[in-house]
């Protein structure tokens, strides 16, 4: 394989075919996943953990002093009457008290919420999650089957347009479906099946988590896991290169696409495992040039100014948000294309091998 | 598609728009409006919860509200007012598969590079827009006249008029009970803290023996 050849032809499909990026677009955006934070757990813990804070002070911040007076009387006059005086808690105890507090909170969220309500708002919740899981396999389908049969046509001289493009994303949708979601779940179970002992090992020595032993186990068993999974996700990867694009061009069904897919990727492990790190290395080096250092530059010309004065922070400020959002349309149209860009090349890889193996075969 | 049948601009279709957001809104209005008798904060939280069920359900209601009137009579209530409706290259209307197509994926792929794909109805020859191209659907105006075109902009209007006034109304409703409710929620907070205060002394207590 010739990568440099190989970036050119992709360079130019990308400049040429516009309608490709929109697509390239819808892509990236249906693969992204949503990312959680848990973070605002630990603001409680930090409350908890603080000695010199008590909890008049606390009260005094969620609520008016003043209206506090007009109740039972300040918490702290009954903190000065019971002549309690604070003494370093143990984790043991500070465990308790947290477990404890929480079963106040609790309890007491019969005051706040309606509890059939809460039950009512969780179902609500499951059935939105399931309901977007759907329509979002559905999107990634259908835009993966686009890009790929647009990116076909655009290699062999045909008409680029979105209806063609569509064509492509229905055309095989239901093996490309089972193609994306089976070996995605199959796999997710392996790193369930082997995550597990891990949490096993950790709840059953939950008391004896500092010993050797167990640590010595729980390294090992983390590392072998890691190892497993990592070789898997290549494995995957490699495979549904090809797997994707045999699904596309030859209808082939998702079971033959990855079986397929799976001998072209053994066959040809050295020029795909290439093509995966060069266009890692050039996506890193895309975003670098055009994300992190721009924002390395800004963020120094906006600390620089922000000395001179508030004056300039308000001007940093509006401009700010007055750029965000062309700057927004900007990047999207760059994403989209450096989607298409990345596709295109696993296309112009996956054509030349077919080539290769018809040659081989003798048709 | 036949060449003599006309298609819908841009005006015609966003006037459409305008008058099913307003009949989607009619939910939120519900539950908005009952905020005005709120005076706790038991209520002023499952209210809101309500609200949050009503917002989370939103879309997907929209969707099926979508799907199952263009499908059916080819369009929802804002095409059908004002004489459009949405046909494949037959000329007929979609099957229910197709019309869910056009509404999910077909308005994810529009809404991309904040809605672009909406604004090429008015730079495509046939008023496509992309949500149309991909799923190769046609807007056309079958029965467009001034007065069905006068009925979507009163409708659009008279909606606007009736939720401006609402509004203020619940907003005068909201500033007399709102007092009500931060007293309430102080309240229970206030409950609560001497709940965890005991606990915390009952700890150092038991520490101290």
């Amino acid at each position: 394989m010739d990568i440099v050849k190989t970036y050119k032809k992709s360079f130019e499909i990308t400049k040429k075919f516009k309608y490709l990026w929109i697509v390239g677009f819808a892509v990236a955006v249906s693969t992204a996943s949503a990312g959680f934070n848990f973070n605002s757990f630990s603001s409680f813990s930090d409350f908890n953990n603080n000695e010199n804070v008590n909890v008049s002070d606390s009260l005094k911040t969620v609520t008016n002093p003043e209206s506090i007076d007009t109740l039972k009387g300040s918490v702290n006059s009954i903190n000065e009457a019971s002549g309690v005086k604070k003494e370093p808690k143990s984790f043991e105890e500070e465990k308790t008290f947290f477990l404890s507090v929480l079963k106040v909170i609790i309890y007491n969220l019969n005051g706040f919420f309606s509890v059939s309500m809460l039950w009512f708002l969780f179902a609500v919740f499951i059935l939105s999650f399931v309901f977007g899981s759907f329509i979002k396999i559905v999107l990634k389908t259908w835009s993966l089957g686009a890009l790929i049969g647009g990116i076909f046509n655009a290699l062999f001289d045909k008409k680029v347009s979105l209806k063609e493009m569509s064509h492509y994303g229905k055309r095989n949708f239901k093996e490309m479906f089972l193609l994306l979601f089976l070996p995605k779940l199959i796999l997710s179970t392996i790193a369930f099946v082997l995550v597990l002992p891990v949490v096993l090992i950790v709840i059953l020595n939950f008391k004896n988590l500092s010993s050797p032993s167990i640590i010595v186990l729980l390294l090992f068993i983390s590392m072998l896991d890691f190892f497993i999974l990592f070789v898997l996700s290549i494995l995957y990867k490699g495979i549904m290169a090809y797997a994707e694009r045999l699904c596309i061009h030859q209808r082939l069904s998702w079971e033959d696409a990855f079986k397929s897919g799976f001998l072209m990727f053994k066959k040809n492990i050295m020029d795909t495992f290439l093509l995966a790190i060069v266009n890692k290395i050039s996506k890193s080096l895309f975003f670098l040039v055009f994300i992190i250092i721009p924002l390395i530059i800004i963020s120094v010309i906006v600390m620089g100014l922000s000395l001179a004065g508030e004056v300039f922070i308000l001007l940093m400020v509006i401009v700010s948000v007055v750029l965000f959002l062309p700057f927004m349309f900007v990047w999207s149209f760059f994403l989209g294309a450096l989607n298409t860009f990345e596709y295109t090349t696993w296309n112009i890889l996956y054509l030349e091998k077919v080539k290769e193996m018809e040659v081989i075969d003798g048709r | 598609m036949e060449d003599n049948v006309k298609t819908a601009g841009y005006l015609l279709r966003l006037l459409a728009k305008g008058i099913d957001i307003n009949i989607l809104f009619i939910p939120f209005f519900i539950v908005i409006k009952y905020y005005s008798v709120v005076k706790t904060t038991y209520a002023f939280l499952n209210t809101t919860m309500v609200l949050l069920v009503v917002i989370l359900l939103a879309v997907y209601i929209g969707i099926l509200y979508n799907t199952y009137l263009t499908s059916r009579f080819g369009g929802t209530i804002g095409k059908l007012i004002v004489g459009l409706r949405v046909v494949d290259e037959k000329g007929e209307f979609l099957t229910d598969r197709r019309a869910f197509f056009r509404c999910t994926v077909g308005y994810f792929v529009s809404g991309l590079f904040f809605g672009l794909g909406y604004f090429w109805i008015i730079k495509d020859n046939k008023n496509q827009g992309w949500h149309d191209q991909i799923s190769e659907t046609y807007v056309v105006q079958r029965g467009v006249s001034a007065m069905s075109v006068m009925l979507g902009i009163v409708s659009v209007f008279a909606f606007i008029i009736f939720y401006s006034l609402s509004f203020y109304s619940l907003y005068q409703d909201m500033s007399k009970n709102f007092e009500y409710i931060v007293t309430d929620f102080r309240l229970q907070i206030n409950n609560i803290m001497y709940q965890i205060k005991d606990l915390d002394n009952s700890q150092d207590s038991s520490i101290k023996l």
